[in-house]
């Protein structure tokens, strides 16, 4: 490359005349061909800038710069010049303000909206790095409720849904339990085993059995429920209904009214009732409601959800903590984060190994948030900087990796879930690919020179019905059966022959990112869009019966 | 409805200081990259319902961005003050790869700072919260202008020397 190398004190200077606001025009140039044509310079210029605003903020957040700045109160020069933090904050405000004025007008646009089929512009690597915006096509999701809640399910399903996971239109078959399940029209069901409930759309469902409470906020007025002996449209409200295997129909409206239709057989213009709240029917052969005494109690059983949830919670974060201090013990653990932060200590991740050197992590950005359960911690990923570092010495014959994660997006980017720095021989790389599947990389000795790395993937994991739901995953390397394993909450999804077989190690490395990538300079973005709330690291393999415990002993 | 607004504005309010460091990088006179900023929300909220929330808001917020940067780059072509597209586009690819480092950089800082003289801090710091008022500034302290151009310059170099040291200490391959 023909860089013309300057003098660095020479491009410090014209940086800081920039900076300084003093730049002359032939500066200016002189600084637009030296960043021009040479990489490092332009490196420099970023961290120069950078650096410049970092001070800006410090000083505006410092008393001592306060209170300098309100000496020279007096001097209209420099107040006009002062540009402090607090002005620029009253600024962001005005902003914020006019936006929410303007949203007034823009409503009717906005109930058009459909956000999840757009095409949006996005940073795009084009080959030479320069990001352009370009149209992209987003893939469509269908589903049309999200279940929220489980509580002592009993399914009658090949593969019922996951806690937290979208659900599809299509039929749901609880044999005993209670659920809960948020329409996206803001319509929420609880639902009462044994059911059979099938999803519509957004705004509608159809109960052949079942005992359930809608609660309907204005914005899902409408909301329909089709029992086999009547249909019930809901006006903005909350109510309850019995429907039993046979027999008839019991509706109660605790707020608000619901119109009551008969099956579509039975149709006619007048023959449509409207029962208000307090009332009770029971819906007869003819497809009419009566009034009846039908003890509004029958329903009570679905308010104690909310407790049922709550001690559910509590019950198994205890549960799982029981475990976690036990497995601390545990000599083949190499580093154990449990993501419980200790008070006034937030920056670090500990590592709570019993009676060894702590490999504890250093956390860069991230932020702390819930876990599997409201009263566990865990760390969010979210931005490209966020990331734990650590430090794990020693070469192993065989690694168990294991964590609780939940990937909230997939992005077209590889997503991190330990990296070491780099990509030396016989380090691994354990991520999750764009499309979702998880993938153990090593790079392999150079003399390998028709394979560079050996690459270990699973089918496809995290799929729609996965995304924000807590997994557990686990990958095992192990050198003595010459195998590698994926599992996903404690069932093997991948099993590999060895391509090459070397012993591992880990040294410098980060959780949820890539701290150091290859060069040429260029730093791909592979933050993990999500949370972890428990990381294990073993220099065993550890047996299928030891990953489903472990799976068992946290499972949310 | 009326929640995207209040969304937009908080996903703005939130990150909108990621977004002007951005723009600073590119327009590196304040004032400039004030009115870029400007545009660039106005430009935002224009397009929020193109919004996919399950994407990071900055990397969004920033390809609107670097497009406003490029149209006020060319309401100001006549001026010699101002970057040429080629740059711009060069720069914007250094920042991209740079920025997971930054944080980094940013917290190494902070130990950095400690490392400088009491009245060397103090010299820095005053300096950036008069914010440009280096001739009031100078006058207060008795030295001439160009002095103390001089002496922030020098800091400022030593500032970034010592972060580059920490973070090849730390084990970033990239010091």
């Amino acid at each position: 490359m023909a860089d013309s190398s300057p003098h660095p004190r020479e491009l410090d200077r014209l940086l800081a005349r920039l900076v300084d606001g003093i730049a002359t025009a032939d500066e200016i140039a002189a600084l637009e061909h030296i960043l021009g044509s040479n990489a490092e310079a332009r490196r420099r210029y970023v961290h120069y800038l950078d650096l410049h605003a970092e001070l800006q903020q410090e000083s505006s957040l410092s008393p001592q710069a306060a209170a300098n700045a309100s000496l020279s109160r007096d001097d209209s020069d420099s107040r006009d010049r002062i540009r402090s933090r607090r002005y620029r904050m009253v600024a962001v405000a005005a902003v914020a303000a006019t936006l929410l004025i303007a949203t007034g007008m823009l409503i009717g646009r906005q109930l058009n909206r459909v956000p999840r089929n757009n095409a949006v512009p996005e940073l795009a690597d084009n080959g030479n790095g320069a990001p352009t915006s370009k149209e992209r096509t987003e893939p469509t999701d269908d589903s049309v409720a999200m279940l929220t809640q489980v509580i002592d399910a009993v399914w009658q399903m090949e593969t019922p849904p996951l806690t937290g996971s979208s659900l599809l239109p299509g039929r749901l078959r609880l044999t005993t339990g209670t659920i809960q399940i948020n329409f996206f029209s803001g319509a929420v069901v609880v639902l009462e085993g044994p059911a059979d409930f099938e999803l519509v759309s957004i705004n509608r469902a159809i109960c052949r059995q079942g005992r359930l409470r809608g609660i309907v906020p204005p914005q899902a007025r409408g909301f329909t429920v089709v029992a086999p002996d009547t249909e019930l449209v809901d006006l903005g409200t909350e109510f309850g209904m019995d429907i039993p295997a046979a027999g008839p129909t019991d509706i109660h409206v605790f707020n608000g009214e619901v119109e009551l239709l008969p099956p579509v057989a039975g149709r006619a213009p007048n023959r449509v009732w409207k029962v208000t709240a307090g009332q009770t029917v029971r819906i007869d052969a003819r497809g009419e409601p009566d009034a009846v005494a039908v003890d509004p109690k029958l329903f009570a059983s679905l308010d104690r959800l909310k407790t049922a949830e709550q001690t559910h919670s509590q019950n198994r974060y205890q549960a799982w903590r029981k475990e976690s201090t036990r497995l601390r013990d545990d000599p083949r653990l190499l580093a154990y984060y449990d993501f419980e932060p200790r008070t006034g200590d937030t920056r670090i991740l500990h590592d709570h190994i019993a009676n060894r050197t702590a490999a504890d992590g250093t956390i860069i950005g991230c932020s702390w948030t819930s876990g599997r359960w409201p009263e566990k911690s865990a760390l969010e990923f979210r931005r490209s900087g966020d990331r734990v570092r650590c430090t794990l010495p020693g070469q192993f014959d065989a690694l168990t990796l294991t964590a609780w994660v939940r990937v909230d997006a997939l992005s077209n980017n590889l997503q991190g879930l330990l990296l070491t720095d780099g990509y030396q021989v016989g380090r691994p790389h354990w991520q999750i690919t764009g499309e979702g599947e998880l993938r153990l990389g090593i790079r392999l000795p150079d003399i390998n020179s028709s394979l560079k790395a050996s690459g270990y993937g699973s089918p496809v994991v995290f799929d729609s019905r996965r995304l924000g739901v807590w997994t557990f995953v686990a990958t095992v390397y192990d050198r003595r059966r010459q195998r590698v394993e994926h599992w996903i909450d404690g069932r093997l999804v991948a099993q590999h022959q060895l391509q090459f077989d070397q012993p591992l190690s880990i040294g410098l490395a980060e959780i949820g990112n890539w701290g150091v990538p290859l060069p040429p300079d260029r730093h791909p973005i592979r933050n993990l869009n999500g949370r972890i709330d428990e990381f294990s690291i073993w220099n065993v393999a550890l047996e299928p019966t030891e990953i489903a415990k472990l799976f068992q002993a946290g499972r949310p | 409805m009326d929640d995207s607004a209040a969304q937009f504005v908080r996903l703005w309010t939130r990150f909108q200081p990621e977004v002007r460091r951005y723009v600073f990088m590119l327009v590196p006179r304040e004032s400039d990259a004030e009115d870029v900023l400007q545009e660039t929300s106005a430009r935002l909220w224009e397009k929020y319902g193109d919004y996919d929330p399950q994407r990071p808001f900055v990397a969004w917020a920033i390809g609107f961005a670097y497009v406003e940067v490029q149209k006020w780059r060319q309401r100001q072509a006549r001026e010699r003050l101002v970057f040429s597209d080629e740059l711009l586009a060069q720069l914007d690819a250094t920042i991209a790869a740079e920025s997971p480092l930054l944080e980094v950089r940013r917290r190494a800082l902070d130990g950095c700072l400690n490392k400088l003289g009491e009245k060397e801090r103090q010299l820095l710091l005053d300096r950036y919260a008069e914010h440009g008022a280096i001739k009031q500034e100078a006058a207060r302290v008795r030295i001439s202008v160009h002095k103390l151009y001089y002496a922030i310059e020098k800091l400022r170099s030593r500032l970034l020397a010592c972060i580059d040291t920490t973070l090849r200490k730390e084990g970033w391959q990239h010091g």
